[in-house]
C-alpha cells in the first residue's frame, strides 16, 4: 500500500462529502414546509417572517445560500441551530462522546460473541453447538432493533430490574442500549466468520500445516484464523461507523443525548443546520469507515494494493 | 537383493461414511517402501492414491475411516509403529520430521497471508530443531538454494502470490525436506506445471532423495515421470493394487491389462491423434462391496469367472506381481 493511494482515497473522502452535502441541501429545500413558519407561533406577520428570513439569509439564491454554507463547512463552522440557539459544531461535539462510547461498547461485545460463535460454529460444524448458535445468529440478524431493545427493558429491568431502564450516566445503565445496538452485528459476524472460516479450513494450506508436525487446532489457529480474518474484518468496520451513525433508534429508547437522538430532534423541530450537520457528519463517519476496511485489508493482505 | 524396508503398507482399507453405510474406497492396499528407494503410485484420478497417502500421515478428510490393516514405520528413531493407531500428538511428532508431504497444488497449498521463508522456517521450529528464528532463516536460505530458488534471500521475504508454479513448488520440496525426513510424500507435485518445470522438479526430487538417502512415495498419472524417476511401481485401480513391480519390468513387460491400458495410452511421436489408445470406458462409481473383478467391464478379454471372483496375487516375473484372472489361468 502506498502513501499515494492513501491520500487519493483521502481526496475521494472528501469528494463524496462534498456531493453529500449537496445532496442534503438540496433535499431539505425541496420538501414543502417553511422552516421559519415552523419556528414561530402561527400568529405572525409575513413582515416578521421575512426579516427573520433575510436575518438567516434565506432570501439569497439557492447557489448563493450553498456556497457560503459550504464556505462556512471547510472553516468548522456548520451554522447555527435554529432550535438550540448553539453552533452545530458544539452540539455533535457534546453529542460524539456518548455515541461512541455506546458503540464501542457495543462493538466488543457483539464482535466477541459473533466471532467466538462462529468460531465455535465452524469448528464443531453439524454438531449441537453448531445448531445451537447458528440458531442463536440468526435471531441475532432478524430480530430488529427496537424490539430487542424493549424486550431486553422488559426482562432485565421490570422483571429483573438487573440495569436502569434508561441512559443515567453510569456504566451499567449502557449496557442494555450496548446490546441492542450491538445485537444485528453480532448475528452477522457470527454468520461469516462462521463461513469464512469453513471456506479456510477445507483449504490445501491447512494439509499443509498439519503435514509440516502442527495439530488441528495449532494449523486453525497459526493459519486458517488470520485468512478467516479478512472478510471480517472488512465488515467489523463498516459496522463500527453504521453503529456510530445509526443509533438513533436505541439513542431515542434509551435516552442516551448522542449524535442519533441530535438528529431526531432536528428533524422533529426542522432544524435545518442542525439536520444537515448531523447528516454530513454521519456521511464522514460512513466514509472513513470505507477508507478503514480498505486500508485494513491492504494491510492485512499482501495480495491486495490500495489504489 | 532385499533393502531394509522403511515403511510397509499392510492390508489397509478406507471407507468414505455416508449416510447409507460405508463405501470403501482403499480395499486391502498392501505396499512396502524400501530404504532408498523411490515407489511410484500411478493410476486413473479417483482410484484411491491420494487416500493411501494422506493414511499415512493421518491427514485424511473427515468423513474417512480406516477401517482395517496397518502403516508400519520402521524408523530411525521408532521402531515398527503403526501409525494407523498412533495418538495424534505422536503422529503429528513424525509428520515433517520423519515424513513430509509435497502437495499438487503448489498455490493453494502454501498460506497466502505468510512470507514463504517463514512457511518453511515453521517446519524448523515446530520440530525444535533450530534455537531462534534467525538461525531458521539462514537454514532456509540455504536450503532454497538448493532447490535451486534464485536470490534464495531476497525470495525468502516473498509471499506465494508473487512466485511462479514452479518457484512454489520448489518452496513446498524445501520445506518438505528442510527436517532431513527419512520419508518424502509427492502427491502429483508436476501435475500443475509445464513440461520444462517438471523436469527440473523432478531432478531435484531425484537428487535431494540420492543426497540424502532418502525414501519417496511418488504419486503420479505421468508414466514418463515414473519412467524418470522411479526404482518401483504399484499401479492402483478403483482402490485396490492391481500389479506392483520394479520400474524395468513395468514397461518391459506389463501384466494387468489394466496397466497395458495405461501404458498404450501415452501416445507415441509420430503417430496421428487418431490412433491414440485410450482404456474403453469410465471409471465405474465405487459403490458397496463388489464381487468380482473391479475391472472386469473394462477388460478386452475377461473370463467367465472375472465377473464372480476376486483375482489373487500371482507373480510373472522377478519381483513382479498382478491380480489377474486370465493370467493366472496362463500361469497355470
Ligand atoms: N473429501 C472426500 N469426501 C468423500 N469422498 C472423497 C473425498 N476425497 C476423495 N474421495 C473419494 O475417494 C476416492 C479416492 O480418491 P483419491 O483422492 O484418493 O483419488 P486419486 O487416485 O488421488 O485421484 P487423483 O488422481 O484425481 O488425485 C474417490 O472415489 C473419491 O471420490
Ligand atoms: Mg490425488
Amino acid at each position: 500500500m502506498t502513501v499515494s493511494g492513501i491520500i487519493k482515497r483521502i481526496g475521494g473522502v472528501f469528494l463524496v462529502l462534498l456531493g453529500v452535502m449537496l445532496l442534503i441541501f438540496i433535499m431539505l429545500r425541496i420538501i414543502p414546509g417553511d422552516p421559519v413558519s415552523v419556528m414561530l407561533s402561527e400568529h405572525v406577520s409575513q413582515e416578521t417572517i421575512d426579516r427573520i428570513k433575510i436575518s438567516m439569509g434565506l432570501d439569497r439564491s439557492l447557489p448563493a445560500q450553498f456556497f457560503s454554507y459550504l464556505k462556512g463547512a471547510v472553516r468548522g463552522d456548520l451554522g447555527e441551530s435554529y432550535f438550540l440557539k448553539e453552533p452545530v459544531v458544539d452540539l455533535i461535539a457534546e453529542a460524539f462522546p456518548y455515541t461512541l462510547k455506546l458503540a464501542v461498547f457495543a462493538a466488543l461485545i457483539a464482535w466477541a460473541f459473533g466471532i467466538i460463535s462462529g468460531m465455535i460454529c465452524a469448528m464443531f460444524n453439524n454438531s449441537f453447538p453448531d445448531y445451537l448458535f447458528r440458531g442463536l445468529s440468526l435471531f441475532g440478524v432478524s430480530v430488529p432493533i427496537f424490539m430487542v431493545a424493549l424486550c431486553l427493558q422488559y426482562l432485565l429491568y421490570f422483571k429483573l430490574s438487573v440495569f436502569p431502564l434508561s441512559y443515567d450516566g453510569s456504566f451499567g445503565s449502557m449496557v442494555l442500549p450496548a446490546i441492542a445496538l450491538g445485537w444485528n452485528s453480532a448475528g452477522s459476524v457470527a454468520r461469516l466468520t462462521r463461513s469464512s472460516l469453513m471456506e479456510q479450513l477445507g483449504s490445501p494450506y491447512i494439509d499443509t500445516a498439519m503435514a509440516k508436525g502442527l495439530s488441528y487446532k495449532g494449523a486453525v489457529i497459526k493459519h486458517a484464523f488470520r485468512n478467516a480474518m479478512l472478510p471480517i474484518v472488512t465488515m467489523m468496520a463498516l459496522q463500527f461507523s453504521g453503529m456510530l451513525s445509526g443509533a438513533v433508534i436505541t439513542e431515542s429508547i434509551f435516552s442516551i443525548p448522542g449524535i442519533g437522538k441530535l438528529a431526531l430532534t432536528a428533524i422533529q423541530t426542522r432544524d435545518m443546520p442542525l439536520l444537515q450537520g448531523t447528516v454530513l457528519f454521519t456521511a464522514f463517519l460512513i466514509a472513513i469507515g470505507n477508507l478503514l476496511a480498505d486500508v485494513l485489508n491492504a494491510l492485512l493482505d499482501p495480495r491486495i494494493s490500495v489504489s | 537383493m532385499i533393502k531394509e524396508p522403511l515403511l510397509e503398507i499392510k492390508d489397509l482399507s478406507v471407507s468414505i461414511k455416508k449416510a447409507d453405510g460405508n463405501i470403501p474406497i482403499i480395499k486391502k492396499v498392501n505396499i512396502v517402501i524400501p530404504r532408498g528407494t523411490i515407489v511410484g503410485l500411478v493410476g486413473e484420478s479417483g482410484s484411491g492414491k491420494s487416500m493411501t497417502a494422506r493414511t499415512v500421515n493421518g491427514i485424511l478428510p473427515p468423513k474417512a475411516v480406516v477401517t482395517g490393516g496397518s502403516v508400519i514405520w520402521h524408523g530411525k528413531d521408532e521402531k515398527d509403529k503403526d501409525l494407523t493407531s498412533l495418538k495424534e500428538r505422536e503422529l503429528r511428532k513424525l509428520c515433517g520430521r520423519g515424513v513430509s508431504m509435497v502437495f499438487q497444488e503448489p498455490m493453494t497449498s502454501l498460506n497466502p497471508l505468510m512470507r514463504v521463508g517463514d512457511q518453511v522456517s515453521e517446519v524448523l521450529l515446530i520440530h525444535g530443531l533450530v534455537k531462534n528464528r534467525a538461525e531458521a532463516r539462514k537454514k532456509v536460505v540455504a536450503m532454497f538454494d538448493e532447490v535451486g530458488i534464485t536470490e534464495p534471500d531476497l525470495r525468502y521475504n516473498a509471499y506465494p502470490h508473487q512466485l511462479s508454479g514452479g518457484m512454489r513448488q520448489r518452496v513446498m520440496i524445501a520445506m518438505a525436506v528442510i527436517c532431513e525426513p527419512e520419508l518424502l510424500i509427492a502427491d502429483e507435485p508436476t501435475t500443475a506445471l509445464d513440461v520444462t518445470i517438471e523436469a527440473q522438479i523432478l531432478k531435484i526430487i531425484r537428487n535431494m532423495c540420492t543426497a540424502r538417502n532418502m525414501s519417496a512415495l511418488f504419486i503420479t498419472h505421468n508414466m514418463d515421470a515414473v519412467a524418470k524417476l522411479c526404482d518401483e511401481v504399484y499401479v492402483m485401480y478403483m482402490g485396490r493394487v492391481v500389479e506392483r513391480a520394479p520400474v524395468k519390468e513395468i514397461f518391459d513387460s506389463p501384466a494387468h491389462p489394466y496397466t497395458r491400458g495405461l501404458l498404450s495410452s501415452i501416445p507415441a511421436i509420430g503417430n496421428s491423434p487418431e490412433y491414440l489408445n485410450t482404456i474403453p470406458g469410465n471409471i465405474p462409481e465405487i459403490k458397496k462391496e463388489t464381487k468380482g473383478c473391479d475391472f472386469c467391464l473394462r477388460c478386452s478379454d475377461d473370463i467367465r469367472k472375472c465377473f464372480f471372483e476376486s483375482p489373487k496375487e500371482v507373480m510373472t516375473g522377478e519381483g513382479h506381481y498382478a491380480s489377474c484372472h486370465i493370467l493366472e489361468d496362463k500361469l497355470k
